[in-house]
């Protein structure tokens, strides 16, 4: 599935968020947004799940304005995985992942043998299989993710966004996660914090700076150290390591300050 | 069907007792409460005659002129079933106002609508107008719970947008404003026949129950009910927050919205009926959620049910308890309620460390 | 809600009564109720549940006692010293201490349900209005106006009505002469004195709260005006009236009536009398300083009754020794 920005723009109580923002993901590409905190990765994001209505420029998802399109509609083509705040409610990790049947059903539906198996095979995926049964408030950090991951794959998306999915995961679980992602084929839009994650994963990077794009292509065309340097305020040496990948290694512009 | 899917069809059925068997069950016990707390009351009457008397009416026969026909048939009898349907209606409002404001010590009364329907109801007392006859004071405290509905509802909405902390802040503080209305308007009641009326009406009660008032709010719960199951789905998902919902094809805003405005129809109706009983929406959808989980379609029946079962016998306490005397029904509900809030609390502080 | 609970149980001892012309009609004799609806009697009555005592002796005084079926609340009673004791201690008791509730009275089939409250259904439980339709019974309630009142025509009103509605206006119209007689031999004596400032005290104040007072529009402040003094809070309205203890101190009333015998007042009677003449909060008003703290039971003096003559008279010879 291919998804469409178009001069996207939004603005939260006068300051302008977004500008102008355009970009393209090709279908089964993965497409990685890198930026500074508030450089805008996560409001581009809500335009395209649907959370944000851009003040002006459309989204379109394979030439459909996912904006004029019931919630629904949309949520039958795109998967989010984002940080969700733990609310008072105890679901199980099957009701959870079950509820991204939410937009294939209406009203009474009851859930059909497909619904079972989809919802089935997101478990396996996700590894969950084995708690099934447990509360979702019981799982640890790692755990929790992926019971999201899972409920956005119960979608049966044709894109996943993905809006810092990493974030709080260590190291072996960060990688689990997108090489989940990376391994099932559908088009994916990530914000992502992590340098050499978004240069091991993503055929194309993009980079935000106060809400505008300033640099998008392959991560070994766009990932330089000077580029680093001007937007993540940095010192970067990027280099390949032994597996041929980018590796991106950072220092303070200068030592025992904080800004 | 694959092993995986029969597993999840599994897992979704996990309770220990199966979802059917607690639903049949309830539903038993709420017939066989009716029909028992019926047989219960100041004047004695043998379980057989209540027995045949309803048999009589339920088959169709008319009113007869017995004692005991009168006070089961036309007195009892629309009491225990108006307790029934306000307790299942409060019960409900309260499951979804805690799910709309993601906040699980949340009442129906939270958002103003009581006190909303406590200033409707008390100015017609005060002001003693009847235009409406015998229905103006229902109506009254209706519009008066609309009233504070569309207010908080107004000044909550922010750049199109519905969120809960913004609703419970302006719910509460609306709610004072209007409390304070009622007690100004208590305060200067020149008659004290119209003060012994809105004290009673605040206090809650399901005297004074008799056919013709059953019609309207059966209806409004009944209908109340079958459409929050048809949301029950997109409710769990409101419970995850906007952008999740966002993100599953739900408009959180707009269903909280629609999810609020049933609400006020919900407990405007009953409360017209029956003044302000509390704790009946706080603690019953907690039961619910402890007994079969927090699936909203699995919960809500449930909801219904115990919330019947909850003020039946909670006004079968209030008719008995200091027989021949009663006590205001909202005294019971806090007794049973307040208790048993606090053992569900600490019981879940056990389940779930963290969560509230 | 929690603070209607105590509000809901001093109003329901503090609830007084004023009333509208009876007028007759070919088919029966109509009566107006408290809100101004006509209540049409086909013929007289043959049952009558009294909810309340003060409403049986005022039956009673009628000749009406073979009239009444059961009897609730028949705690006033106990101040009853005339010759009709003895009638009252006859009737059938369904509730001593309270008001009955719905099915009790339903249970006695009446086809009149009597009280001096002004409203149907203000005691937890009790009939209301709708109750009584759904019974097929009619009511009749003693009707207090609002307002301020200095005579006692709740009172005579009811007993006009309830005459009026058993076909016996003459006896009626009698008692309420006689009932006017003694009234006004109060008034003529106490008329022509000074007219000292009175506090209506139902309970002990306590220190840091406000002070529950009867306003002037119930019976108690009329029964004191009447006899001669006036009311030291003659201008605040509202029924339930709670008054701030610096106003009391500032307005120092010249003398106390504690009405008593409520059943939210921890004592009662002359216990009740001396716990005020000792409060501290009232020790520098010229009432306690000069000894003048009177007490009449509510039995005498809560709703509309014969007994309130008695508790004229009883607050006149205090005030007027």
């Amino acid at each position: 599935m291919t998804l469409n920005v178009e001069r996207v723009s939004v603005a939260l109580g006068g300051t302008t968020v977004l500008g102008q923002v355009s970009m393209t993901v090709p279908d089964g590409g993965f497409t990685a947004l890198l930026g500074p905190n508030g450089s805008g990765k996560s409001t581009l994001l809500r335009t395209v799940y649907r959370a944000r209505r851009p003040d002006s420029g459309r989204v379109l998802v394979d030439g459909t304005d996912i904006w004029a399109m019931p919630a629904a509609w949309a949520a039958r083509r795109t998967g989010v995985l984002a940080q969700e705040h733990h609310s008072g409610f105890e679901f199980t990790v099957t009701e959870t992942v079950t509820m991204g049947r939410t937009p294939h059903l209406k009203g009474l539906d009851r859930l059909s043998r497909k619904d079972h198996d989809v919802v089935g095979q997101a478990l396996e995926q996700t590894g969950l299989t084995r708690f099934a049964t447990r509360r979702v408030g019981e799982l640890s950090g790692g755990e929790r993710q992926r019971v999201l991951l899972a409920r956005a794959l119960a979608q049966q998306p044709r894109m996943l966004v993905l809006d810092e999915p990493t974030n709080h995961l260590d190291v072996r679980h960060q990688l689990e996660i997108l090489e989940l992602v990376r391994g099932l084929g559908v088009t994916v839009v990530a914000a992502l914090h992590g340098l050499d994650l978004a240069a091991r994963y993503a055929d194309t990077v993009v980079v935000l700076q106060e809400g505008r794009i300033v640099a998008d292509g392959s991560p070994s065309t766009v990932l330089t150290g000077d580029l680093v340097r001007d937007v993540f305020e940095v010192a970067a040496i990027v280099d390949k390591a032994d597996d041929g990948l980018l590796r991106v290694t950072t220092r303070p512009l200068r030592s025992g300050r904080v800004r | 069907m694959s092993v995986a899917a029969v597993r999840v069809r599994r897992s979704l059925e996990a309770a220990t007792v199966p979802y059917p068997m607690i639903l049949g069950v309830l539903g038993a016990a709420v017939v066989v409460s009716v029909v028992v707390a019926t047989g219960i009351g100041p004047v004695r009457i043998a379980a057989g005659e209540v027995t045949s008397i309803l048999l009589h009416h339920l088959g169709g026969g008319g009113d007869t002129a017995a004692n005991a026909d009168l006070i089961v048939w036309r007195l009892r009898f629309p009491r225990v079933l108006l307790g029934a349907v306000v307790g299942a209606g409060l019960a409900l409002a309260g499951a979804v106002v805690q799910s709309v404001v993601r906040n699980p010590v949340a009442d129906p009364y939270l958002l103003g609508l009581s006190s909303g329907a406590s200033v409707g109801a008390v100015a017609v007392i005060t002001t003693g107008v009847s235009a409406l006859g015998a229905m103006t004071l229902p109506v009254a405290a209706f519009a008066g719970a609309a009233a504070a509905m569309a207010v908080v509802l107004l000044l909550a909405r922010h750049r199109g947008r519905l969120l809960p902390l913004r609703l419970i802040l302006v719910g509460v503080t609306c709610g004072h404003l209007l409390g304070g209305v009622t007690s100004f308007m208590l305060a200067r009641a020149e008659n004290s026949s119209a003060q012994q009326q809105i004290i009673f009406w605040l206090l809650g009660a399901l005297s004074g129950a008799n056919w013709s008032v059953l019609g309207a709010p059966s209806a409004v719960v009944v209908a109340g009910c079958f459409w929050l199951l048809l949301r029950a789905r997109r409710l769990n998902v409101l419970v995850l927050g906007d952008e999740a919902s966002a993100g599953l094809g739900v408009n959180a805003s707009r269903l909280r919205l629609e999810l609020l405005l049933v609400t006020t129809l919900l407990v405007g109706t009953v409360v017209a009926v029956s003044g302000g009983i509390g704790f009946v929406g706080l603690i019953v959808a907690h039961l619910a959620r402890m007994l079969v989980g927090a699936d909203h379609r699995r919960m809500l029946p449930v909801t219904a049910l115990l919330g019947a079962l909850f003020l039946v016998w909670a006004d079968v306490a209030a008719r008995m308890l200091i027989t021949p005397t009663e006590l205001p029904i909202g005294i019971l509900t806090a007794f049973i309620g307040v208790p048993f809030f606090l053992l569900v609390m600490h019981a879940r502080g056990l389940a779930a460390e963290g969560s509230p | 809600m929690k603070r209607g609970l105590g509000a809901a149980m001093l109003l329901l001892a503090l609830t007084g009564c004023g009333g509208t012309a009876p007028a007759a009609s070919e088919a029966g004799v109509t009566v107006t109720d408290c809100a101004g609806k006509n209540v049409t009697f086909p013929q007289a009555p043959r049952r009558v549940v009294v909810l309340d005592g003060y409403a049986a002796q005022s039956m009673v005084r009628l000749g009406l006692g073979d009239r009444i079926t059961a009897v609730g609340f028949t705690k006033p009673f106990s101040v009853e010293k005339g010759p009709i004791k003895a009638e009252l201690a006859r009737l059938t008791v369904l509730t001593a201490d309270s008001m009955p509730t719905t099915e009790l009275v339903a249970a006695q089939r009446p086809d009149l349900v009597l009280t001096s409250a002004s409203t149907f259904g203000g005691a937890p439980g009790s009939p209301k209005e709708s109750d009584l339709s759904t019974m097929d019974a009619k009511g009749l309630a003693a009707c207090v106006p609002g307002g301020p009142l200095t005579t006692l025509a709740p009172t005579y009103d009811f007993l006009l009505r309830i005459g009026k509605v058993f076909r016996v206006e003459t006896r009626a119209e009698q008692l309420v002469a006689e009932l006017k007689t003694r009234e006004q031999a109060v008034t003529a004596k106490a008329g022509a004195g000074p007219k000292p400032t009175v506090l209506i005290l139902p309970d002990n104040p306590v220190a840091g709260q406000p002070v529950p007072t009867s306003s002037p529009s119930t019976i108690p402040s009329a029964v004191v005006t009447a006899a001669g003094g006036q009311n030291v809070f003659a201008d605040v309205t509202g029924t339930r009236v709670q008054v701030s203890p610096e106003k009391i101190v500032e307005r120092d009333p010249q003398i106390i009536v504690v009405v008593t015998d409520y059943s939210f007042a921890k004592l009662k009677g002359q216990a009740l009398v001396d716990s005020i003449r000792a409060n501290p909060l009232l020790a520098n008003t010229s009432a306690v300083r000069s000894g003048r703290v009177l007490s009449v039971s509510q039995y005498l003096t809560q709703f509309p009754s014969p007994l309130n003559v008695d508790a004229l008279e009883q607050v006149a010879a205090g005030l007027h020794p």
